[in-house]
């Protein structure tokens, strides 16, 4: 699958790399192909593009605060899960998209 | 005749130095005043109050005016006091910094528990019962009755004054204490205050009062004035004049007890109204397990010797009869502040943990202050301190100084009425050495001057002291004193590694003579068998410009070199540093100056031979770098500064400073060289995200709140955050969230807060495996990362980003929970910025 993602969480410090780093480990080990945004202490990184957004089949929130400029993603479908949930079983998260 | 100074005491015109002041001008015959010209004011040289009272504070433009038939040999003594012995008198004293206030924010633990708020003047734990302290009550003293004629009255006062003065001289001669020593010179120089006497006399006089009622008027008045000061610590002094005033009330009504309490049999919490300094000193401190007073002081002499015993105690507590209760065990907690006059089982759990990890704390400090000062790069730079007397010197190890850079040896005897003699010199010189434990003690021999006459050595008085017969320069004159000196100085290095050290050297003869004369001394002693030092060190101080310029043959004669950078900046760019008009040609970073250190440190290595430094120079933080990229050997300075000067040496990277020090003996002017330093500063200032002293490996803590607080407590030690509580509380409510343990044995609890002043990480691996959130596994590792609350993108973001990311990994966290030693720990967490493209290492 063709996935893209936004991780972030309260603080903005840790969970939202994290979340970011198992979601692309995952994804590779899977054979998906991911792009992860990350909304964290730094900013926004690694933007999704219009056309990252276009050329997905599923969107990945795993975020702890509400997602900053969500009308790209008006229409997408899009998985929301807790970010807890990305770092601790992030297969678990792929399943639920694959659903 | 006048004498311009700008006064230097960090604590401004305190009872102390007025005191000395008082001293100094009491040797004269001429009328001394003193005058702040920034103030507008001016008092009698003579009066420790009236001094105190004019509130001088750091910085002050002074002027001392003479005018009498001595004038001008008070003008030079005091010129020598004030250029010599005023900056230091205040080296070994702790001035506590403004007491938190009551914690605002109290650990989760102790919220809900009664307490009683106050001022934490004095930092640690105290659990103990409550034991109330009988007190003397000032106002009941004074008993009503007719006065006897008003010269009667005063005779009565005068010989009150005399014996008080006497037990005081007493109390002087028995203590062991350096605080107390100082408390008691104080009070001593209040009782022979003119103002206070003058007090006395105008209300016997003019009001019929008893003598007893006199005296407290007249304290009352001087109170009065000193509580109108600006300076809270001057206000405080007030109290000091209250106690005199009670002593010298006990006296007159017969009494020849001399103050004391009776104090409690178990180790107990003290519990006070007030406490005066006479009542601390008669206490038996290993009974007391911390004090609560009511009275809300904060620099008292009861904190200061609270501070000094290491008593915790908090101040400023309302109501303590009806709050505390006799007997009933209470918890003193020194940090923040805090009483619990009923401590429940959870309070004492949180306080019996928090003194283990205080303790633990305290103990890494003073341990790594310990350590010798080693760069960066593993530079080694010795850093010892100045000093004048053994309780310096006792002060000085204490504050983990690694050795004595200069005794002033002319300092211990300038009371003296006759010379020092060998015997009394060798007792002195041996009481040092054996104080400082092992490190070296470099003796400097007399500095004095035909400014200030000592009065063992009479010398004429001077138009140009400064450049007058002095030092070294009078020793011919007075052989046997001289002799005396360096006899004593061999003895004294049969206990411990000595060095003697030559002051005001400006050429090779002068050297040669000097070396003639120990050698001969060494003789006699070899001669009478009397024991001695073998292989002493001979040094000389690099004062004089033309010294500089004979390095080479100077190098032939001696072993060592001392720069006197005061001196030699006066000297070389011809400024009297106490001349309000040419100040500041003799700036402290003119490339000249630090030219003439690399001619001194370049022919003196080239023969392998040691060079320090004393003097304000050496202690300033802003030349630090340069002293370090310059190549000095060693500093000496002032006690209290050696644990900072040697954290900030570690901090630094002598490579680097090595390139500013060239850029700066480049630069044209002073401005230049400022500009080079400031850069230097900022750049290299900014520490790195974690080191070595943020991680602790087999931590015993048990549970999740203590390795929080132990990790914080770190963080504030390394001075990264302000308040551990305040932390601890952002850290907390990011765990209400959803608590920060993952699946592999780690947790990573952290936050963002006003309180955090850089970024930084802690590193905390567990002896015992931890609860750390339900459901999830025991964690092994705990790391703490805590962000400023403005944070922008920055590379110390952007390296916790990238350690997010690799904790995904297992091979990283294998290496976190495998690492021997907090340095492997430190590489790993830092090591891998080579995850980012372009970022710089830290």
């Amino acid at each position: 699958m063709n996935l893209v993602a936004v991780t972030s969480c309260p603080t903005g410090i840790a969970h939202t790399y994290m979340a970011a780093e198992q979601l692309e480990k995952t994804a590779r080990k899977l054979g998906h192909r991911i792009k992860v945004e990350t909304q964290g202490s730094m900013g926004i990184e690694n933007e999704l593009s219009a056309e990252d957004i276009r050329a997905a089949d599923y969107v990945i929130f795993a975020a702890g605060i509400p997602v900053r400029n969500p009308e790209r993603f008006a229409h997408s479908r899009i998985v929301e899960v807790p970010v807890q949930d990305a770092i601790k079983n992030p297969a678990s998260v792929f399943e639920r998209v694959g659903k | 005749m006048d004498l311009a100074f700008r006064f230097p005491l960090n604590a401004g015109l305190h009872a102390r130095p007025a005191a000395m002041i008082q001293e100094e001008a009491g040797r004269y015959k001429a009328s001394i005043r003193f005058l702040n010209r920034t103030r507008g004011v001016s008092a009698d040289a003579r009066s420790t109050l009236a001094l105190v009272a004019t509130t001088t504070a750091q910085g002050d433009d002074c002027l001392f005016v003479f005018e009498g038939s001595d004038a001008k040999t008070a003008h030079g003594a005091f010129r020598v006091f004030v250029d010599r012995v005023l900056p230091h008198v205040d080296d070994g004293m702790v001035i506590p910094a403004a007491p938190a206030t009551a914690a605002a924010v109290l650990p989760r633990p102790l919220r809900g528990a009664r307490t009683l708020s106050g001022l934490a003047v004095s930092p640690g734990i105290g659990i103990g019962p409550a034991f109330f302290l009988e007190e003397t009550d000032h106002a009941t003293q004074v008993v009503a009755r007719d006065a006897l004629s008003p010269d009667e009255e005063f005779a009565r006062f005068t010989a009150a004054a005399d014996a008080v003065d006497g037990d005081i001289e007493g109390q002087l001669r028995a203590s062991r204490s350096s605080a107390a020593l100082d408390i008691l010179r104080v009070h001593r120089s209040l009782l022979r205050d003119p103002s206070l006497r003058e007090g006395v006399r105008k209300h016997v006089h003019e009001e019929a009062l008893t003598a007893e009622q006199a005296v407290r008027a007249a304290a009352g008045d001087v109170a009065a004035v000193l509580r109108n000061s600006s300076s809270g610590y001057i206000r405080e002094r007030a109290y000091d004049v209250q106690e005199i005033a009670l002593r010298l009330q006990q006296r007159l009504s017969g009494s020849t007890a001399l103050p004391g309490l009776q104090g409690p049999v178990i180790r107990s919490v003290c519990i006070a109204r007030q406490l005066s300094a006479a009542d601390f000193v008669s206490l038996d401190t290993t009974k007391i397990a911390a004090f609560v007073l009511q009275r809300g002081e904060r620099t008292s002499h009861t904190v200061i010797l609270s501070r000094i015993a290491r008593i915790p105690a908090v101040s400023g507590v309302q109501d303590i009869e009806r709050h505390l209760l006799q007997g009933a065990v209470v918890i003193v907690d020194g940090y923040r502040g805090v009483v619990f006059p009923a401590p429940d089982d959870q309070v004492e759990r949180f306080y019996r943990a928090e003194r283990r990890l205080r303790a633990d704390r305290e103990n890494a400090v003073a341990v790594a202050a310990r350590q010798p000062a080693v760069s960066k790069d593993g530079y080694r730079l010795e850093v010892g301190a100045n000093c004048s007397s053994v309780a310096d010197v006792q002060n000085a190890i204490a504050h983990a100084a690694e050795g004595v850079g200069m005794f002033r040896t002319e300092i211990a005897f300038a009371g003296n009425e006759n010379p020092p003699d060998e015997e009394e010199q060798t007792a002195l010189y041996t009481d040092v050495v054996k104080c400082a434990k092992g490190h070296p003690v470099i003796f400097r021999t007399f500095d004095v001057g035909g400014d200030k006459p000592v009065r063992w050595l009479p010398l004429p008085a001077e138009e140009n002291p400064f450049l007058g017969y002095r030092a070294v320069r009078v020793y011919d004159e007075f052989p046997e004193v001289i002799d005396a000196q360096l006899c004593a100085m061999a003895r004294a290095a049969a206990h411990g590694p000595v060095r003697i050290m030559f002051p005001m050297i400006s050429s090779v003869s002068e050297v040669r003579t000097l070396k003639d004369r120990w050698s001969r001394c060494l003789q006699s002693l070899d001669e009478r068998h009397v024991r001695h030092g073998e292989g002493i060190p001979v040094g000389i101080m690099v004062e004089i410009p033309s010294a500089v310029l004979q390095m080479e043959a100077l190098c032939d004669e001696v072993d060592f070199f001392s720069i006197g950078s005061n001196d030699l900046t006066q000297y070389l760019f011809a400024v009297d540093r106490g001349n309000a008009n040419v100040r500041h040609l003799g700036s402290d970073f003119h490339p000249a100056l630090w030219k003439s250190f690399r001619m001194v440190l370049e022919e003196a290595h080239r023969r392998k031979k040691w060079v320090g430094i004393c003097g304000e120079l050496a202690g300033s933080t802003r030349a630090l770098p340069l002293l370090l990229g310059l190549g000095f050997d060693e500093i000496s300075i002032g006690a209290g500064a050696v644990p900072q000067v040697k954290n900030r040496l570690r901090r630094t990277n002598k490579e680097e400073c090595e390139a500013l020090a060239q850029s700066v003996l480049e630069a044209g002017t002073v401005d230049e060289a400022e500009s080079l330093l400031d850069l230097f500063s900022t750049r290299s200032g900014l520490m790195r995200l974690i080191d070595q002293d943020l991680v602790v490996l087999g931590s015993r803590a048990d549970d999740k709140g203590e390795i929080i607080r132990e990790l914080l407590g770190m963080m504030e030690d390394a001075g990264r955050i302000t308040s551990g509580d305040a932390v601890e509380e952002a850290v907390w409510q990011r765990e209400d969230t959803f608590a920060t343990g993952m699946e592999f044995g780690i947790a990573l609890p952290h936050c963002k807060s006003p309180h955090v002043l850089m970024p930084s990480i802690a590193v905390g691996r567990m002896e015992h495996p931890l609860a750390w959130s339900d459901g999830d596994a025991l964690v092994s590792l705990v790391i703490l990362i805590a962000i400023p609350e403005q944070s922008a993108a920055d590379t110390h973001l952007k390296i916790i980003a990238a350690l997010a990311r690799r904790l995904m990994h297992d091979e990283f966290r294998e290496a976190l929970l495998r690492a021997q030693s907090r340095e492997a720990i430190v590489d790993a967490v830092l090591s891998q910025t080579s995850v980012l493209q372009g970022a710089p290492s830290v």
